[in-house]
């Protein structure tokens, strides 16, 4: 019985919370997606995100698979060593995979050291804490980094 | 007194007391009408059942002021088509119900309100200062409405628990 309070404990100390605060919020329960509009705030931990709109996606045991949010997108994300900034036009969380994708516009910040990325396309694997920049084949828009070098 | 109008004053005694001791100990209400189900009050308690709704409730008080219009306490409703349920401490029907401390469940949320309204042929329910949870999910709020498996609400605090 001790063993399994104890289990419980590391296992409830390894999760926390995520909390959500809008204006407007909308369930539907045969599509397992909540959907929430007007002055979007996420936070877990560290992690904050803001947005206009944000779909949650949940499976039929009501855990969390994806998040998406939509529309003047700004974001304060940790990996496992670094923390990122910045703001794009949509992201997305794959709870599964612990992957953060920033589509359209998206300004990334790496908080430790100031590096900048800009792309129409970065994907930030949470667990590995690889950073992938890519772009559309019909999109034309350059891939940006700025690296501040110490002198 | 003599013995006979001894035995007349015990004869009307007893007359008197007669139905007491032979009344059945349930007093039974029966009362039935087109736009209700069959409703039966009994001591304290009435069950309502049309097989798509089930009530029942125990009550301190019960006022009928007319077929479509009652008050009641306690109301316990079982809604077989939606296999979900609904609480209350205080009910007033009046073509639907004004319910507060409620209670409605559901398979996917139970729910909890302050104040709220259910209506029957809409199977609409709303929410007053509300809260909704299930293991993972924990939302509340002031005004929520759930129609037709799709559930609304203004100014939501909404909690996903125990992510990783």
């Amino acid at each position: 019985m001790k063993k399994i309070i104890v289990f419980l404990l590391i296992v409830f100390s390894y999760s926390a919370n995520m909390q959500i605060l809008a204006k407007h919020f909308t369930y539907d329960k045969q599509k397992n997606v909540a959907i929430f509009k007007g002055d979007v705030n996420v936070t877990k931990e560290s992690d904050n995100i803001l947005s206009n709109i944000l779909f949650v996606y949940t499976n039929k045991k009501n855990k969390l698979q994806k998040l998406i949010a939509i529309g003047n997108v700004k974001f304060r994300v940790t990996d496992k060593n670094s923390t990122y900034k910045g703001q794009t036009d949509k992201l997305t969380y794959n709870a599964n995979k612990e992957i953060y994708k920033f589509e359209g516009h998206a300004h990334i910040i790496k908080v430790q050291d100031n590096q900048e990325i800009f792309g129409n396309k970065i994907i930030i694997n949470k667990k590995t804490g690889n950073a992938i920049v890519d772009s559309d084949k019909n999109d034309t828009a350059p891939i940006k980094f700025i690296l501040k070098v110490k002198e | 007194m003599d013995i006979k109008k001894s035995l007349l004053v015990l004869f009307i005694i007893i007359t008197i007391t007669f139905p007491f001791f032979f009344s059945p100990k349930k007093i039974e209400y029966k009362e039935s009408n087109k736009s209700l189900p069959y409703i039966q009050i009994y001591n304290g308690v009435f069950k309502v059942y049309n097989k798509i709704i089930e009530k029942k409730g125990t009550f301190s008080q019960t006022n009928y002021f007319n077929k479509n219009y009652f008050i009641t306490n306690n109301l316990d409703m079982f809604l077989y088509d939606k296999n979900s349920s609904l609480k209350a401490k205080k009910v007033l029907y009046k073509n639907q119900y004004y319910l507060t401390n409620v209670i409605y469940k559901t398979n996917k949320y139970k729910y909890k309100a302050k104040n709220g309204i259910y209506n029957e042929n809409t199977k609409t329910f709303i929410g007053y200062n509300f809260q909704f949870f299930n293991d993972k999910i924990d939302g509340k709020g002031n005004k929520m409405i759930y129609k037709n498996d799709i559930l609304t609400a203004d100014n939501i605090k909404y909690t996903i628990k125990g992510i990783k």
